[in-house]
């Protein structure tokens, strides 16, 4: 496995960017402790609005905040939203999705209206609407950026299910003596989860989005937190002012971790598939 | 060992329920290879899939019995069914690199089901799965262990599922048509080694197949079915040297013989799509020997010789 995947960084040069980016992000997330000049949260207004300089790398915010280590930390908050929620996004959509390709009937058609009704709202309304009802914590903005993810996942996991269900070999698993649930998750799940795989890869780009926009918009953490969305809010205002850094560099970040999600994405699709090693 | 009595499929479609199987009944004598012949269609994969209590959802047993030494298989609670399935009767497929799963190599599979009906440990499956590869006829067991199913041709992967058959030490072997997906040489290869290991172990083997040469080849006993029925049974001998069923003579007129200057005849007609079998005997429209008694009453089944039964009106008719 680690082989092949070697194997294949080295062929798409383009993965290989991709992991590259995402290792830098999440290296420097989790060491944020250590290289962070200061404390994302501590505030000081003699120096509030001071562009990028040797002493502020990348400048401070309104409250004098140094923003190299607030976006530092904030790719920890960023980093822990995007892979929360895919992470409870998968496991759900996915267990949805088994059972109700697997079982057919009443069960089928119960759980594919239930996703029906989730994607019936466009996402971020849906999202915004689920964020608002619960309140703003970093808890109910995971699940409501999981929610609207769900029934994606659950689609897939169906959709996939439904074709490698009647696959000769599920017959001859049936024959050699294991019981349907057996045959369900040892025999057909690990044939599932390349679409599953790569689509969460791609998803966590998406999350890092949404939870960004609805932080931007007031429904996810709270202002003084460092999170990229927050602080691109936090710099709105001041761009007209000229000061163009305080929403630059976290906006900057938000792309870079989306891109990598992406590349990382591509990558997977041909690592996964055992016929295009 | 394998009784088979009076079994009854029937497929319920949109409320209608349409008769498949009318009554199919035969017996495996142990240690011996019986062959299941007959047209596309006519239900012989369908018997198998009774048998292993494995028929399609929309199929049921509406009645008969199957017995497995002695023990009625349709009367087992599903746990105990599943551990039938495998360590008492196996089953081996047409498609045999399909029915592999692809994202698992070899080994995984042999010691999943080593582990799973046997209970060796990690190290012993795998020690015991090398041992079945290289009783397949397999060379490099070690290699082909590692291997993914689409990296083996098809005549490796019909070996690796005959392992996998073997894997439980099954006492009846169902091979639905083992060999149709293969080429002619491998087939040979395939018949040889199911041959070779029917004997050493005396596996009971009821094998589903199309292909009279292949009956002829392996075949101990024959059952010629018939749009669901069984219209003939006989020794393999019996039936190749005189056949009772008009429509099992059909069957060996149909077949093209190297050397032969006459034209394969061939039967007219189709079989019967189901749900519209003929009244009477389910051949009779196909038939050359059909009189006014075979559109009337199904034939009831009439022996021939000693283990030899037909069910034919007018079978005497036809030998001469």
């Amino acid at each position: 496995m680690f082989a092949d995947a070697a194997y294949l960084l080295r062929r798409h040069p383009v993965s290989l960017a991709g992991v590259l980016l995402l290792a830098l992000i999440a290296a420097t997330a989790l060491a944020a402790p250590v290289l962070a000049p200061a404390s994302p949260l501590a505030t000081n207004p003699g120096d509030a609005l001071l562009p990028p300089s040797p002493r502020h790398v990348l400048g401070t915010d309104d409250f004098g905040e140094d923003l190299w280590s607030r976006v530092l930390w904030g790719g920890r908050i960023d980093l822990l939203i995007a892979l929360g929620a895919v992470a409870v996004a998968l496991l759900s959509g996915c267990a949805l999705g088994a059972v109700a390709g697997f079982c057919g009937g009443w069960i089928d058609e119960g759980v594919m209206r239930t996703m029906d009704v989730l994607q019936a709202f466009p996402s971020f309304i849906l999202a915004m609407g689920v964020a608002a009802a619960l309140g703003p914590s970093l808890r109910n903005l995971i699940v409501s950026v999981a929610l609207i993810n769900v029934a994606i996942y659950a689609r897939l996991m169906r959709a996939r299910l439904l074709v490698v269900k009647h696959a000769p070999y599920a017959a001859a698993a049936r024959a050699a003596g294991n019981p349907p649930w057996r045959v369900l998750t040892v025999h057909l799940l690990p044939n599932c989860l390349t679409p599953v795989v790569v689509q969460s890869s791609l998803q966590s780009g998406w999350a890092i989005l949404t939870a960004a926009g609805l932080s931007f918009i007031g429904l996810g953490v709270r202002v003084p937190t460092p999170e990229w969305g927050v602080m691109v809010a936090m710099g709105v205002p001041r761009i007209t002012a000229g000061a163009w850094w305080i929403s630059f560099f976290p906006g900057m970040c938000i792309a870079l971790a989306v891109m990598g999600f992406n590349l990382v994405g591509d990558g997977l699709q041909d690592l996964l598939d055992p016929q295009r090693r | 060992m394998l009784d088979v009595r009076d079994l009854r499929v029937a497929f319920e479609t949109r409320g209608r329920t349409v008769p498949a199987l009318h009554g199919v009944s035969f017996a495996l004598r142990p240690g011996t290879v019986a062959g299941l012949v007959g047209e596309s269609g006519c239900g012989k994969t369908l018997t198998a899939l009774a048998i292993m209590r494995l028929l399609p959802a929309t199929a049921g047993i509406q009645a008969g019995d199957v017995h497995l030494n002695g023990r009625s298989l349709l009367d087992l609670p599903e746990r105990e069914m599943a551990r039938v399935r495998g360590a008492g009767i196996a089953m081996i497929f047409q498609q045999p690199r399909a029915s592999l799963n692809p994202v698992f190599p070899v080994a995984a599979q042999l010691t999943h089901v080593l582990r799973l009906h046997r209970g060796l440990a990690r190290r012993a499956a795998l020690a015991e799965a090398e041992a079945l590869l290289a009783r397949v006829g397999l060379p490099g067991p070690t290699r082909i262990l590692r291997a993914y199913p689409h990296e083996l041709s098809g005549g490796m992967c019909q070996r690796v599922m005959i392992a996998l058959a073997l894997a439980c030490r099954p006492r009846v072997l169902v091979a639905d048509e083992p060999t149709t997906a293969l080429d002619v040489t491998v087939q040979l290869q395939i018949v040889e080694l199911l041959r070779a290991l029917q004997q050493e172990l005396g596996l009971t083997v009821l094998l589903i197949t199309h292909d009279l040469g292949l009956v002829a080849e392996i075949c101990d006993d024959v059952h010629v079915m018939y749009a669901g029925r069984i219209v003939e049974s006989a020794s393999v001998e019996a039936l190749f040297r005189r056949a009772a069923h008009p429509y099992t003579r059909g069957l060996m007129t149909a077949r093209v013989r190297a050397g032969g200057r006459a034209l394969p005849t061939g039967i007219p007609g189709r079989v019967p799509p189901l749900g519209q079998t003929p009244p009477g005997c389910p051949f009779h429209p196909r038939c050359h020997l059909a009189g006014p008694e075979c559109a009337a009453a199904e034939p009831p089944p009439e022996v021939v010789a000693d283990g030899h039964i037909v069910r034919c009106h007018r079978w005497r008719a036809g030998v001469a």
